[in-house]
């Protein structure tokens, strides 16, 4: 327990600062810090460093200057050989990236193996009058960049993913450079400079053009501020005087907290934040530790350092190791401190004595009885802060011991959580991985960012397995890291590898169903100029909707247009139809799709309400002309002047004799000649009769007794006869035409019957002109007849001739109102059924 | 809440919203509304387009310069509940776009349907698919499936969904329906499980909603024979206005009780009781005197008889210009049953019928033939000379390798016609003892058939099926686990379906114990599969 803690400085009375080693650097005996200039990605980044020019060193290589990527314990990772201008500044952006500022305003973008991304300008101004220093912020989307030109101007840009330049107001009187300066961007989303020059500090902000003046106290004698600090929080303010005099105040410069004399002569390296709790002066190899309280203490280091801030701490890096410096968490102060009697520190020890097979154990216990819960939460909270496993395993065990006491009093997930939580971060702390992430960092950068950090560094693997682990949901889990994986293969198997052989790898690793994104990753493969592989892998994606853009991109419209069809979805087709409407030939479009009936029929569809192209083009490609004979006859329809009409008619007529339709050739020509006609009656009549139907126009000539020129229409249309009598009875009828109904009764024997006369006759209640051709009805329609007629009496003496008893019943039944009716029914069955009796008595 | 007409309607409101179906046409109409009401930029317009925003429409509001302030929103709802054991989607388009167009885009909107449905009850374990459309539909939900993954019950409520194309059995729609359901459908038009009493369903006019769950009256009717339906409601307006009058006569306290609880629901009943009764005054009416020569008839096109008599009456109803979707539905019944006609009926029937009806129903033969519901008996090199276009021909030569067997066949193998129609039979029919009764006693719906194979046997035995349909009817997977248990079954019809094939279903369920929910696409009758036809005229 001593041991642990071996490394604690106090600062104060009440906070702890502890320094241990993370990794011992791999890169011991090739690096001096002291001739480098060093940059350090936040979270457990990346280093990158590039020979310091300003100082003097043994050349080694001549001309352009390297830059060296390590990983955190010190492996190379990769190199760049620098062939632009002047680097002004390196830096890491969030996503670990590395930005290359150059003297002329452009920032490059390389990623941890020394690939190049992508680059953008610092605008126009910056570009002339070249830039002499750079600072990197962070903020919630991402980093932000701002530059000081050698005008003394400053450009910002927000976010470097979407680069939009804007300028700072001018600091009051540009005569001079600053003397130090920093961006912060706060939690207003405002991006503010603040820049000393020689004692005055002006805040700069874009956002309202305006520039604050601020005059910090300082007591001690200076000429000018050399460093300024803000803290992690943006509350807090270090300054740094060339007398070496550091003053901590609030951050709008109105408050002092202390003044202290560092009594460092020495140009100061790095004046930096630890924490929110205090102030680090580095010193090349020393470093002063300074509280807002102005306690302090000093560190000696085994060489010189450079120094990293993290939300929680301070990675210190030296030429032999990589160390963090931070202050010690609560509850593990609390445990460790030495006499502390903390309901957490007493659990421990009952822990211990427990593994010792101890009775003791069972003492402590009931020492903390009251607040084991407490304890628990302290120690399950104390492991989660520890870097040694074997100290987070005693802490574990002695969390569990406490929990056993406790029941079901303690929520569990809290001991979960943690422990999933160091198995990860156990495993990415591992050298070879090297992501020394502390718990505080990893709870605020989540596990989504902690993929895309092990992504980034092509550790599938170990994500995969995280994946896993945390049971991860589909869409942020293993079907990504597969997909980033398959983005990388391809554009490292870029000419090693056959496009066939490539396909076969990614798609047996992984697999089909799964959700993962081939199209993504197709769209990589276009973008590597893979278009063979692309196509292959699209064969795999089953989302129609993203496969056949790609597939569109890549030229490939019949196998896009299958596709679209398979998928069932109009818009597709549509979206293919468009782009090889544009693509094709007219043959060349027509030929294609003809295969698809669906795709005919939207075409069709799209040729009619907007006029994509011409169905009759089809059609006439496809000597189709009974479509196109029925698309004449639609048209005509449609077309307001008769001559246009029959225009389009007879030119149906020919397509239907094309398509050796005779019926419709002939119906169709009988169908002008009828327009023809009725055209005629129009003008003859003064009432409108084109298209109406040759039985109206029969009736309506009938209706006008017009009796000659129906006989000539009923030639001229080879109207049967049957339906002539029909037309005939029915129309005469209805004008009341009697006399004339009788004549046609008469001239010839009705080939429909006598029953459509009682009919109609009835239908206008005219009972004596039905009784005129009752008796001609067919005899076994007779009585039904009479019936209708309601001529119930005659039905009945008719029903009596044929002694049909049952015909009899039916009349009664129809006729059950009429009282007289039904007692002569009555009598009449009675009179059939009496001989019926006698013949059966005899 | 306006029914869409040509001229925007006399709205206030700030928040405009459209609810359209994803036509040309109507989409157009809109666009032009907007663009005459373009005056205030404060008015929030809103299109909702059922099933899907389709790059057209984008494009019509488009270029008529509306789409700035208007936001378009693809629907595409799942099932509606219609009655207890009724889902449907209500896309009557569909019949028309997928089977006599080819224009398979709402398939998908089915698809997503079911697949909605299976994210309710769990994912079918077995699916049987008859015809082309359904395997397509099939395909689709698998695509579906994978491309959403959404989260499935583990329990599957339904193991079986069986699924049919319209066109595999045209029979149920070309002839009458006689249960009281499908009377009324085929008489009164059916529109979304109402029924509009007076004339066409004008505002405030009367209708009847059709949902066996909520009218208690039509649960007992309305798969019943329409010939014993009268005889109910008179029986049951007496019962009713009997329990009124017997509670009269009670003490107060009971009388309280009965005007809180009882009273309410007799008058609700009586009121209905009352709708329904006019329905069938309505539909007597309507088929005075005719229906039972068009019930002969038909029985004769069924049973291959008389077949002279039958074209005689076709050509006197063309004179006597009945009703024309009536006389479509006999020739196409005659031309089904007799796998088309005879060249020279053929045409004699076709010229009487432009020559009565008008030469602009010249396209509705067209489109007629091009479903098979209205062909001439030929050579099968003439035919495909003589069909109508590609598409078709592409269709006619794909059922010419699977040999496609004529209808009559058919329902000769599958035992669809009922053998004996004696007097006694007659009456089992009416009473509702044999599937047939939904027609008479003439037909058993191919469906009944085809779900009753389907289920009867542990192992489904559809070799007759297969022998007359061939690549058509895909069995599903039966080795699963769950097969032959008792779950529940959902049949589902692509292209519409028949209330009668409904009762039919009903009667196959309670024969089996067996709980059968049909889900279609749109319910649809023989007239209005008619009038869908010959409307095509206006609507290219």
């Amino acid at each position: 327990m001593a041991l642990l803690t071996a490394d604690w400085n106090p600062l104060g009375r009440e906070a702890y600062y502890r320094k241990f080693e993370i990794y011992s650097m791999e890169w011991v005996d090739q690096i001096n810090l002291q001739e480098l200039k060093v940059s350090v990605a936040p979270s457990g980044g990346p280093i990158a460093v590039v020979r310091d020019e300003t100082k003097f060193t043994p050349v080694q290589t001549s001309g352009k200057p390297i830059i060296f990527i390590f990983s955190p314990s010190g492996e190379l990772k990769s190199t760049i050989k620098w062939s632009g201008g002047k680097v002004i500044g390196l830096d890491w952006s969030a996503s670990e990236e590395l930005l290359c500022i150059q003297d002329d305003g452009s920032v490059s973008i390389y990623d941890v193996f020394g690939t190049y991304q992508n680059s953008f300008q610092m605008g126009q101004e910056a570009k002339e009058m070249k830039i002499i220093d750079a600072r990197k912020f962070s903020t919630t989307s991402g980093t932000g960049l701002v530059v000081l030109t050698t005008n003394f101007r400053f450009f910002v840009v927000n976010n470097i993913k979407d680069p939009r330049i804007r300028r700072f107001p001018d600091i009051p009187g540009v005569n001079i450079a600053p003397s130090c300066w920093t961006a912060i961007h706060g939690e207003d989303r405002q991006t503010r400079v603040i820049v000393a020059k020689e004692k005055d500090i002006y805040l700069l902000d874009y956002g309202e053009q305006h520039v604050a003046q601020r005059m910090p106290e300082i007591s001690h004698h200076h000429l000018s501020i050399v460093a300024i600090s803000v803290s992690p929080c943006n509350k807090l303010v270090a300054l740094l005087t060339d007398a070496g005099v550091i003053w901590i105040g609030s951050s709008d410069f109105r408050r002092k907290f202390c003044e202290h004399d560092a009594q460092c002569m020495s140009p100061a390296v790095q004046l930096v934040w630890c924490g929110s709790g205090a102030v680090v002066l580095n010193l090349g190899s020393v470093l002063l530790v300074l509280s807002p309280n102005r306690d302090n203490f000093t560190l000696i280091l085994d060489s010189t350092s450079h120094v990293c801030p993290e939300i929680d701490g301070l990675r210190i890096i030296t030429n032999s190791s990589h160390e963090f410096l931070q202050k010690v968490p609560l509850p593990n102060q609390e445990i460790f401190r030495i006499g502390s009697m903390s309901p957490g520190a007493i659990l421990v020890e009952a822990s211990r004595e427990f593994q010792k097979r101890s009775h003791r154990a069972e003492e402590y216990i009931r020492l903390v009885k009251n607040q084991l819960e407490l304890a628990v939460t302290q120690c399950i909270q104390a492991a989660g802060n520890e870097w040694q496993p074997s100290v987070q395993k005693m802490l574990l065990r002695a969390a569990q011991l406490g929990k056993s006491f406790l029941f079901d009093k303690i929520d569990p997930e809290l001991f979960v959580g943690i422990c999933q939580t160091l198995r990860i971060l156990n495993a990415v702390r591992n050298y070879k991985i090297a992501l020394p992430l502390t718990f505080q960092q990893y709870e605020q950068m989540g596990k989504t960012v902690l993929l895309n950090r092990l992504i980034l560094r092509r550790q599938y693997s170990i994500a995969i397995q995280i994946c896993q682990y945390l049971q991860m949901s589909e869409a942020e889990g293993i079907p990504r890291v597969l997909t980033e994986w398959a983005c990388y293969k391809i554009k490292h198997g870029v000419g090693k590898m056959d496009a066939e052989q490539l396909a076969n790898e990614i798609s047996t690793k992984l697999g089909t169903g799964s959700k993962v994104s081939y199209s993504s990753i197709a769209l990589k493969a276009i973008e590597c100029k893979q278009d063979k592989l692309a196509i292959r892998l699209l064969d795999f994606e089953h989302r129609a909707s993203k496969q056949i853009p790609l597939l569109l991109k890549l030229g490939q419209e019949p196998q896009a247009l299958t596709k679209a069809v398979e998928s069932g979805d109009p818009n597709l087709i549509y979206k293919v139809l468009v782009v090889m409407k544009e693509n094709y030939s007219a043959d060349k479009f027509y030929m294609t799709i003809r295969h698809y009936p669906s795709v005919n029929a939207l075409y069709a569809k799209l040729c009619r309400t907007v006029q994509m192209g011409s169905l009759e083009q089809i059609y006439e490609q496809e000597d189709n002309f009974n479509a196109q004979a029925i698309l004449s006859v639609k048209d005509s329809y449609r077309a307001q002047k008769l001559e246009n009409r029959s225009a389009m008619l007879t030119t149906a007529v020919k397509q239907y004799r094309q398509a050796k339709a005779e019926i419709a050739a002939t119906l169709t020509e009988d169908q002008l000649k009828l327009l023809k006609i009725q055209s005629g009656y129009e003008t003859k009549f003064g009432c409108p009769v084109i298209d109406v139907s040759l039985n109206d126009t029969l009736k309506l000539l009938m209706r006008r007794r017009d009796l000659k020129e129906t006989e000539e229409m009923v030639k001229k249309f080879k109207v049967p006869e049957r339906r002539l009598w029909w037309l005939k009875v029915t129309t005469f009828a209805e004008i009341g035409d009697w006399v004339e109904l009788e004549k046609l009764s008469k001239a010839k024997k009705s080939p429909i019957g006598y029953e459509p006369f009682v009919d109609v006759c009835l239908q206008f209640n005219n009972i004596t002109e039905a009784q005129r051709y009752l008796p001609k009805v067919e005899e076994h329609f007779t009585i039904k007849y009479y019936v209708k007629a309601k001529l119930y009496t005659e039905a009945a003496q008719i029903a009596f001739q044929r002694k049909d008893t049952e015909a009899l019943h039916y009349v009664q039944s129809r006729c059950s109102s009429n009282r007289e009716a039904v007692d002569m029914i009555n009598a009449l069955i009675a009179k059939l059924a009496n001989p019926s009796e006698g013949q059966n008595k005899r | 809440m306006y029914k869409l007409s040509s001229v925007a309607p006399p709205w206030k409101n700030l928040v405009r919203l459209y609810l359209i179906p994803s036509i040309y046409a109507v989409a157009e109409s809109i666009a032009w509304h907007l663009r005459k009401s373009e005056t205030d930029k404060t008015i929030a317009y809103h299109i909702i387009v059922v099933p899907k925003v389709l790059n057209v429409i984008h494009s019509v509001f488009e270029s008529l310069g509306v789409l700035d302030f208007v936001t378009l929103h693809s629907y595409s709802w799942d099932f509606i509940p219609l009655d207890s054991n009724l889902l449907s989607l209500e896309f009557p388009q569909l019949f028309n776009a997928s089977f006599l167009k080819e224009e398979n885009s709402l398939l998908t909107s089915v698809a997503k349907a079911l697949m909605s449905f299976e994210c309710l009850f769990g994912k079918f374990p077995c699916v049987t698919t008859l015809g082309e459309k359904s395997h397509r539909v099939h395909k689709l939900l698998g695509t579906w499936q994978s491309e959403i993954q959404p989260p499935f019950p583990e329990e599957s409520e339904f193991n079986h969904l069986i699924m049919l194309d319209r066109n595999i059995d045209f029979a149920s729609l070309l002839l009458t329906q006689l249960t009281y359901e499908g009377v009324l459908d085929e008489n009164l038009k059916l529109k979304s499980g109402f029924v509009y009493l007076d004339s066409d369903g004008a505002e405030g006019s009367q209708r009847l909603m059709l949902n066996s769950t909520s009218d208690e009256i039509y649960a007992e009717i309305k798969g019943k024979h329409i010939s014993v339906v009268f005889q109910h409601l008179s029986r049951k307006a007496k019962e009713l206005q009997q329990r009124r009058d017997i509670k009269n006569t009670d003490s107060i306290e009971e009388m309280k009780n009965f005007v809180s609880h009882d009273l309410k629901k007799i008058q609700s009943q009586q009121k209905s009781l009352a709708l329904h009764i006019s329905a069938c005054e309505m539909v007597m009416k309507r088929q005075a005197g005719i229906l039972e020569e068009l019930l002969g008839l038909q029985e004769d096109a069924m049973s291959d008889t008389k077949l002279k008599e039958y074209l005689v009456f076709l050509e006197d109803s063309t004179a006597r210009q009945f009703d024309f979707y009536a006389t479509l539905r006999l020739c196409c019944l005659y031309s089904v049953m007799e796998d088309g006609l005879p060249e020279k009926e053929y045409q004699f029937l076709h010229r009487q019928l432009l020559q009565a009806y008008g030469y602009r129903h010249l396209s509705t033969l067209h489109y007629l033939q091009r479903l098979g519901l209205f062909h001439q008996r030929d050579s099968k090199s003439i035919s495909l000379e003589l069909l109508p276009d590609r598409f078709a021909r592409v269709a006619q030569v794909n059922s010419l390798k699977s040999e496609r067997v004529p209808f009559r066949k058919i329902c000769q193998r599958l035992n669809l016609l009922p053998q004996s129609t004696s007097s006694d039979d007659n009456s089992s029919a009416k009473s509702g003892q044999h599937p047939s009764y939904v027609f008479g006693g003439i037909y058993t719906p191919l469906v009944y058939q085809f779900v009753e194979k389907c289920l009867k046997e542990k192992e489904p035995n559809l070799g007759d099926f297969a022998r007359c349909f061939g690549n058509n009817l895909r069995i599903g997977d039966c080795s699963h686990p769950q097969w032959g248990a008792r779950g529940k079954i959902l049949v589902c019809f692509i292209g519409g379906v028949t209330l009668a094939e409904v009762a039919s279903l009903d009667f196959l369920s309670r024969q089996l114990g067996r709980h059968i929910v049909v889900a279609t696409t749109s319910t649809i009758s023989g007239p209005a599969l008619m009038e869908s036809i010959a409307s095509q005229n206006i609507d290219t």
